[in-house]
């Protein structure tokens, strides 16, 4: 069994009380990584839990009722200082607007996880920069977020949650502010780099290109899992799965190859 | 339906929340202070006036007065506008939507400038009432040898009604301005971009005026007591609005560049991005510090029997206290105004693992740093030009030893104040995200 594992069994949620009370997850049970790291699309119309399941299985929300285990260990048995220090040591999140620190350049933006974890302001740096290069944005360490274009600020996005060398990414909607052509060029980045890295991807969307390009595909409506199979056009989970065989796009396909191998 | 309509109905429907409770706080002292200041004048000038001092010396601690309230007043104004601020940052979606459904820039410009004008008046009768419970301890503080008696620190009506009138205008224009900026259009939220470089110009043009004031006293072109007086002023104009923000940006710079923890990066780089923030909260303060060195040796040098002298120091230790807590109760507001206008960023620093005290250290360095650099600074330079005359501060300590325990006091205050604004990083910080 592959040790980067998130289990999630019988999760209930519900926002409001009484009258108000508008349930967002009902039963839902789901397991990330059980074989390896996988890349898991969550798809559903606006308002089918799609977010609140992202949020309940990364622990930033604690459930009504269920459980969900990272490695084994019950989320709802750590305290909160334990779950916040989970999310950055064990977790990345890339949101729909990345979501950066509009004060810190890119560098810094993406060494912060590191320092946080205690890492010197030197080693996160350097580990940061690094990573930059890789991605492509080697010239704009010192750009401020408001002074990248959607495309650049959501690459640092995917480094920032990298860096720390995460056992699962979380994403949000993290194409959904960006056109198609940059899109997909960030979905493959996302995907091949996450793989990549040995971890597993969780992203929620309503783009079916974008869950196309992920090897499984969860699709919830009012709160329920409706289905949970193999994205129709991707392979089986595994690092290849990426590649999937829908719309050719050759340079796509070969930046995202590149990544993992150079990533390995 | 009219934009009052609309207006009473959300305000019936919502109520008065705790940015309107801070709001209308901040605008409360901010009236007080004035009357305080305002009343302060008014009773030298009545003193002079009537002849119950000495025209000369009169004239001349009339003239201290002056220059205690043009330092004072920037700092009312700069309170009174973060009030609005406050205000406006917790209601910016609530104006995009209205926006969304349809309401004109025109019916959204007047509901926020009603809140804004609801928060200012009860401020002002709240700041009225303050000022009035504060004029018994104020008068008992001797001046020209007596204390004055309660009426004579109450300035006339026509003086509250143009203060009143004064802070409701500053909280109209503000709102209006910051409109400008939260709700242009529906879904409009300013991108950030790097911070404009504050300009070296800002130095040229502190020489340029230091060296006027220079060839004015040398060729002797205005009587001395004159050219004292447009010197203070001067310094208190020019650092308020040239130099002060140049040097704090450029200090949190440096103290980026270094910064090892992640509290101290984000508070640095936030002192970076906006400087002038940073120096609104501690340049009143750090002038009053720095006059006040002075003026609290003027006793020793005089023998402590001058009571010209004795006066100058109590005026600059009062002087000290009020911008003390305009600095602490603006530190206070700005920081609850950041906290919210920064929710996303909080919110998505606590979904990356961003522990809760490092957000709150960062808000509190975020104070501390210009407190460090401003007020600090302030303390050290007067220390060091006071220097030579150490012999004389032992032999007189006591108001040295009040204006070192006000500096200290102020900042403690100016800290513990803005410590009111770290609940809120919490709240802010796990926020529900929509589903």
């Amino acid at each position: 069994m592959h040790s980067d594992r998130l289990d999630a069994q019988r999760l209930t949620h519900t926002y409001g009380t009484g009258d108000a009370a508008a349930p967002a997850l009902a039963d839902v049970s789901i397991t990330i990584g059980a074989h390896g790291p996988e890349a898991v699309a969550i798809m559903g119309p606006s308002g089918s839990g799609k977010s609140t399941l992202l949020h309940v299985l990364a622990g930033i929300v604690a459930p009504d009722d269920g459980r969900v285990a990272w490695r084994g260990r019950d989320l709802a048995t750590m305290r909160d200082g334990e779950r916040t220090r989970l999310r950055r040591s064990d977790f990345g999140f890339v949101f729909q607007s990345g979501q950066l620190l509009p004060e810190l350049p890119a560098i810094e933006n993406v060494a912060l996880p590191l320092m946080l974890g205690g890492g010197s302001r030197t080693g996160a740096e350097a580990a940061a920069g690094a990573l930059l290069h890789r991605l492509g944005l080697g010239d704009m360490l010192t750009r401020r977020p408001g002074e990248l274009s959607g495309g650049q600020a959501q690459r640092v996005a995917i480094a920032r949650a990298l860096v720390g060398s995460p056992g699962i990414v979380f994403a949000d909607e993290p194409t959904g502010a960006l056109d198609r052509s940059t899109g997909d060029a960030v979905m493959s980045l996302l995907i091949g780099a996450t793989l990549g890295h040995g971890a597993s991807l969780v992203v929620v969307t309503h783009d079916p290109e974008v869950a196309a390009m992920c090897s499984r595909v969860v699709r919830l409506q009012d709160g329920r899992i409706v289905s949970d199979e193999p994205a129709a056009s991707a392979a089986p989970p595994s690092y290849g799965a990426v590649r999937g065989e829908r719309v050719a796009n050759p340079a796509r396909d070969a930046l995202q190859q590149t990544w993992i191998e150079a990533s390995r | 339906m009219s934009a009052l309509r609309l207006w009473l109905r959300l305000a019936r429907a919502i109520g008065p929340r705790a940015t309107d409770v801070l709001s209308a706080t901040a605008f409360a002292f901010a009236t007080a202070a004035l009357l305080a200041v305002l009343g302060g004048v008014e009773a030298f000038r009545m003193r002079l006036e009537t002849g119950v001092v000495d025209a000369s010396s009169g004239a001349f601690v009339l003239t201290l007065a002056f220059v205690a309230a043009a330092l004072l007043l920037p700092a009312v104004w700069t309170l009174a506008q973060a009030a609005v601020r406050l205000a406006v940052a917790r209601r910016d979606d609530r104006l995009a939507a209205l926006r969304l459904a349809g309401a004109t820039r025109g019916q959204v410009t007047a509901l926020a400038v009603l809140d804004a004008l609801a928060q200012a008046v009860v401020g002002v009768l709240v700041g009225a009432m303050l000022a009035l419970a504060v004029t018994p301890g104020l008068a008992r503080i001797e001046f020209q040898g007596q204390p004055f008696g309660p009426t004579e620190l109450l300035p006339p009506v026509w003086v509250w009604a143009a203060a009143g009138g004064a802070v409701v205008a500053i909280a109209v224009g503000a709102a209006l301005a910051s409109l400008r900026r939260v709700h242009v259009t529906p879904l409009g939220v300013a991108q950030r971009v790097r911070p404009r470089r504050l300009s070296l110009w800002r130095a040229a043009g502190f020489a340029l005026a230091a060296a006027a004031y220079v060839v004015v006293v040398v060729l002797d072109l205005v009587p001395k007591e004159t050219a004292v007086s447009i010197a203070l002023v001067s310094i208190v104009v020019l650092a308020y609005t040239l130099l002060g923000p140049l040097v704090i940006q450029g200090v949190a710079w440096l103290v980026a560049k270094g910064a090892r923890s992640p509290a101290t990066l984000l508070a640095a780089r936030r002192v970076v991005d906006d400087p002038r923030g940073a120096f609104n909260i501690v340049g009143a303060m750090a002038i009053a510090v720095m006059a006040g060195g002075f003026a609290s040796l003027a006793p020793a040098m005089a023998g402590g029997t001058d009571q010209l002298s004795a006066d100058m120091a109590t005026g600059a230790a009062l002087t000290i206290a009020i911008a003390g807590v305009l600095g602490a109760v603006l530190a206070g507001i700005a920081q609850s105004a950041k906290v919210l206008d920064q929710r996303r960023e909080h919110q998505a620093m606590h979904r990356m693992g961003v522990d809760l005290p490092v957000m709150r250290a960062a808000i509190v360095q975020q104070v501390a740093l210009p407190l460090v650099i401003g007020v600090g600074g302030a303390a050290g330079a007067a220390l060091l030009l006071i220097l030579p005359t150490f012999m004389l501060w032992m032999s007189s300590p006591g108001s040295v030893l009040t204006w070192a325990l006000l500096t200290l006091g102020a900042a403690a205050v100016t800290l513990a104040v803005t410590s009111a604004a770290l609940p809120l990083v919490r709240r802010v910080a796990t926020e529900a995200a929509p589903a």
